[in-house]
């Protein structure tokens, strides 16, 4: 039996895709900015 | 290849549902990856004592300025490659190309770790140079066109987003770089080659996620309450220019020139940023401090490594910044801004020096470098609007050439008029002011370019074929034939 998938369904779907997905490219992103942090803060010492 | 068949264009389109906002991940998957080339200097001193280990060994190991053609080569390849194949990645989709540039680019990392392994550079120059090339050039357009197609509403915030992945890039490989050596150093190996597999290895898994996970929109598809307006703004074409005919118009060389000064200018003094600071104010404050000689060194170069750090956080944040206020000021007003005010910042400059003003420095290069940046990512947004959508990848292709002579020119110019002046008896300090000032004199030359840029003329926009026309060519070739 085709299995129809209603609109809330859907959503919540597209959102845990986008969840994932920002995840994997935003945890590496937010490391980098931290490093780049980290050694700026030795020129203002 | 049928079992490959997954990466053609056509099972890459999107279903109604698609959401959007999931193909900005997909492109910053590759543009991070990609994004390494720009901290590929983190191998410079290691690559120098690959058999010396504890110190170079001369006549043996390999010089700063042989392992700099790596990056050169591969620069040089990117803009090549991208000019070339940049109507091939129309035709065949981001999820194919993505895809192959993920393979390239992790080939070029492996062979070039066989290459480190027996030490040999042509090798390394032929797999990072060459074949990482070509990834680079494949996987630096296909994401940036297909993120101007499904943000038609928003161009220059869309591709902001990935170029500023690309900007980040270093920023992940130079430090995942220095953990990797750190993790397989041993007494009798420097662990680059070890590195090397490693990084290739992370970088194809990631740069599949964004292969696979590409789409590309349907072709009548349109942002849900998004009409495009029927009386397009100035400097914004609703019609198509082809790849070949784009060459033929004067917007397209006057915006190549626009590009290369931008960049010429910026990468001339990004890679002198550190040592720049250092001799202009640096070495004096520690000395004014009472500090030996070897500590003033030491601290001088971690405050400059942090300032080189601070300036490609600027020129990332500027990528998207600048080209996401490009959609509400149009494309040649921000470079106005860029061209306009950059060349008063460059001329700025030399008198921090004099007044010893180092925040007033630190700001005013901040700015520069995020204006960089702004250049790199408004530029497609750039073109779109002057020769619209239908190739406009293959058309940032063939624009990136202006990238590729640029990143020759800059370092070269700056080297070469530094070295002039101090062995003209000019003080280190102060030998970066006439550098400044022709930085200057090259962004007045952008400056004029973007002036000039008007709309194209309509005798280059590409008509569609209609049914009967298309009936009529295709019985006059089956005549012919």
């Amino acid at each position: 039996m085709e299995h129809v998938t209603s609109g809330s369904e859907q959503k919540s779907r597209n959102l845990f895709k986008l969840i994932i997905s920002w995840t994997i490219v935003g945890v590496p992103s937010l490391w980098a900015v931290w490093q780049v942090v980290v050694k700026t803060v030795v020129l203002f010492q | 290849m049928s079992f490959l068949s997954f990466l053609d264009r056509e099972k890459s389109i999107a279903e109604p549902e698609y959401n959007r906002w999931l193909f900005p991940p997909s492109a910053l998957a590759v543009h991070l990856c990609i994004g390494q080339v720009y901290g590929i200097s983190v191998f410079n001193i290691p690559m120098t004592k690959l058999i010396g280990i504890n110190e170079p060994v001369k006549g043996v190991d390999w010089t700063i300025p042989e392992i700099g053609w790596i990056f050169s080569i591969a620069l040089a390849v990117l803009g090549i490659s991208a000019a070339v194949f940049g109507k091939w990645v129309e035709r065949s989709g981001p999820r194919k190309t993505m895809f192959i540039s993920a393979v390239c680019w992790a080939t070029g990392f492996l062979v070039s770790a066989f290459g480190i392994a027996i030490h040999n550079i042509w090798i390394v120059y032929f797999g990072y140079g060459v074949i990482g090339g070509i990834g680079l050039g494949l996987g630096y357009i296909s994401p940036v066109s297909t993120l101007m197609k499904w943000f038609p509403d928003r161009p220059g915030m869309a591709t902001g987003i990935a170029i500023m992945g690309f900007g980040g890039g270093a920023m992940i490989g130079s430090p995942l770089a220095v953990e990797l050596m750190n993790f397989f150093k041993t007494p009798s190996s420097m662990g680059v080659w070890e590195t090397f597999v490693a990084m290739g290895l992370i970088y194809f898994g990631f740069m599949l996620f964004g292969a696979l996970t590409a789409r590309i929109p349907a072709p009548d598809w349109k942002p849900a309450g998004w009409t495009p307006t029927l009386q397009p703004r100035k400097m914004m074409t609703s019609a198509n220019i082809t790849a070949d005919v784009a060459l033929k118009t004067p917007q397209f060389w006057l915006l190549w020139i626009v590009l290369c000064m931008n960049v010429t200018a910026g990468i001339g003094v990004l890679g002198q940023a550190s040592p720049m600071i250092q001799e202009m104010f640096l070495f004096k404050k520690f000395r004014d401090m009472g500090l030996d000689e070897k500590e003033v060194v030491k601290m001088a170069a971690a405050a400059g490594g942090g300032f080189a750090a601070l300036l490609s956080l600027f020129n990332l944040v500027g990528r998207f910044f600048w080209s996401s206020l490009s959609d509400i000021l149009g494309r040649k007003t921000n470079y106005m801004i860029y061209l306009g005010l950059g060349t008063v910042l460059y001329a700025l400059i030399p008198m921090t020096g004099q007044i010893g003003s180092i925040v007033l420095f630190v700001v005013l290069f901040a700015i520069i470098m995020s204006m960089y940046g702004g250049g790199f990512a408004t530029i497609p947004a750039y073109l779109r609007d002057m020769f619209g959508t239908m190739q406009v990848g293959a058309i940032h292709g063939r624009l990136l050439t202006a990238w590729s002579t640029a990143a020759v020119l800059g370092p070269v110019l700056v080297n070469y008029i530094r070295e002039y002046q101090i062995n003209n008896g000019v003080p280190k300090a102060e030998a970066y002011n006439v550098t400044m000032y022709i930085m200057a004199g090259l962004l007045v030359v952008g400056f004029i370019a973007n002036y000039l840029v008007k709309e194209v003329a309509s005798k280059y926009h590409h008509v569609e074929e209609t049914e009967p026309q298309k009936e009529m060519s295709n019985s006059l070739q089956m005549q012919r034939a």
